[in-house]
């Protein structure tokens, strides 16, 4: 039943050219050359430290690592990394 | 700039021990606790800065989560403040400073008197004294530049023009003084004229040799007491002086309403003081709604001023005057009374100083639509001579002809 409401919103996607983050809570990440990266509609932390930061994201997890690393906002829909970016990875369940 | 709105509410720089920190901040995400800036330090620790909220709950959460809390930095103005209330005085002498400011912007530091002699300019300062102006002065308390450059220039007889301008904390008062020309004696041989057309009554004649007798008629221009003494032969000029009283006539028309409405004010003031912001009006002082039932009303408006630069205040003064309307009635007689009396006044103030008035008679009366026309004249004696100098060179001259 899940997959299939999750099917009809690709569809839906596809069909109306909204963007698939708005129409299915797909995390968006913007990385601005390589000391800033904002992720939005991630859903919590799961762990952070200078060099790594691990989010929880629909359907996996996200996994990003470099130095540095500061939260410089944290807000329930969107997060704000600051720090040098080496890898971005998203981990299946 | 980012934390403007976290810095009017305070906030912490803390520390988060715990074996799961990002636990507590999963929570405080939740419960959109605004979070930033975490940093790693170890293992156990993160280091972020948290919006300031109930200690309680805090506390609740930290047990929930298994955390602990130590508190670095604490900043924003709630903490600004406590500090200050601990700090009393110096909140005090920052007020006072302030004020003292605040009072120092919006007072006279300079009136500037240009154009006048020493003399006109005590005048005008004692005037403006008597209207709060003067150095050390409130800038609230003077009425507007308008009303006191109608005030300086009833007062003032010597002066043309008079401008009342501010600038910043200076009153700048520029005057042009009257100058008169100085009046052209003439000293040199002259004869007596007659000024206008007259009886001659009496001549006192100091120099000079009397052309006119009592009683005789004059015209304008014709030589009363002439500058020329000495007979044919051998004359000689002087500067004739001396007083020719003549009689002189008068008429004058006059319209006078019988029924006339005046507005009187009974000196009955009220005054009402307000504080503007923008459009928002608070009443400081006087909050009777119509103090009269008649009234004339100013406004006068003072701008609040800090250092350089303008405040939002308006400082109003609201000043109703009591204000009455009179209906007069006037019978004939009175009307009649009254024309005389300002007909004679206004003929006197015509006239040289030493004239007088021997008898006015009523020529011709009559009242049309409420109102009095009345034609009057006046028998007056006055000093009807004045000098007119001789040419010398001419008269010499004629009489030479007149020899040969």
């Amino acid at each position: 039943m899940k997959k299939w409401s999750a099917h009809l919103k690709k569809w839906f996607a596809e069909v109306s050219d909204i963007p698939e983050d708005v129409v299915m809570g797909l995390p968006r990440l913007t990385l601005v050359g390589r000391f800033r990266l904002s992720i939005e509609n991630y859903e919590s932390v799961l762990a952070f430290s200078k060099t790594e930061l691990k989010l929880a994201v629909t359907d996996g997890e996200l996994h990003i690592a470099g130095d540095d690393f500061i939260l410089e906002t944290i807000l329930k829909q969107e997060i704000i990394l600051k720090g040098k970016v080496n890898d971005v990875r998203f981990v299946d369940d | 700039m980012k934390h403007v709105v976290q810095h009017a509410k305070g906030y912490l720089k803390t520390e988060i021990l715990g074996d799961d920190p990002e636990k507590f901040i999963r929570y405080c995400v939740r419960e959109h606790i605004r979070i930033w800036n975490i940093v790693r330090k170890n293992e156990t620790t993160l280091i972020c800065f948290i919006e300031l909220k109930n200690s309680q709950t805090l506390k609740e959460w930290l047990k929930e989560t298994n955390c602990r809390m130590r508190i670095l930095e604490k900043s924003g103005i709630p903490f600004f403040l406590k500090k200050l209330t601990r700090r009393l005085g110096i909140a005090a002498g920052i007020l006072f400073f302030l004020f003292i400011l605040l009072l120092l912007s919006n007072m006279v530091w300079s009136v500037r008197v240009q154009g006048a002699d020493a003399q006109l300019e005590e005048q005008i300062r004692s005037i403006l004294k008597q209207h709060h102006l003067y150095e050390g002065a409130l800038d609230l308390l003077i009425p507007d530049a308008g009303q006191l450059e109608n005030e300086l220039s009833t007062r003032l007889t010597k002066v043309t023009w008079i401008g009342v301008s501010k600038e910043g904390t200076t009153y700048k008062i520029s005057v042009v003084q009257k100058k008169y020309p100085k009046p052209k004696s003439v000293s040199g041989p002259r004869n007596l004229v007659a000024a206008k057309q007259a009886v001659v009554q009496r001549l006192f004649v100091e120099t000079g040799q009397p052309a006119v007798e009592s009683d005789q008629f004059v015209k304008a221009g014709q030589v009363l007491v002439s500058g020329m003494v000495g007979d044919e032969k051998s004359s000689r000029f002087v500067s004739a002086k001396g007083t020719i009283i003549g009689e002189t006539w008068y008429h004058s028309d006059m319209q006078i309403p019988l029924k006339s409405r005046y507005t009187l004010y009974p000196g009955q003031d009220a005054h009402k003081y307000r504080l503007m912001v923008g459009n928002v009006s608070l009443p400081l002082w006087g909050t009777k709604k119509k103090p009269f039932k008649r009234y004339d009303r100013e406004e006068l408006r003072k701008p609040i001023r800090f250092l350089f630069w303008r405040t939002p205040f308006v400082y109003v003064q609201e000043n109703f005057r009591k204000k009455q309307v009179v209906e007069r009635r006037l019978t004939a007689r009175q009307a009649m009374a009254e024309a005389m009396e300002s007909s004679e006044k206004k003929l006197l103030d015509s006239l040289p100083k030493g004239s007088k008035i021997i008898s006015s008679t009523i020529d011709y009366k009559k009242v049309v639509r409420d109102s009095l026309y009345i034609r009057t004249h006046q028998v007056v004696n006055e000093n009807i001579a004045v000098p007119k100098p001789i040419n010398v060179k001419k008269e010499t001259g004629k009489q030479n002809s007149k020899k040969q």
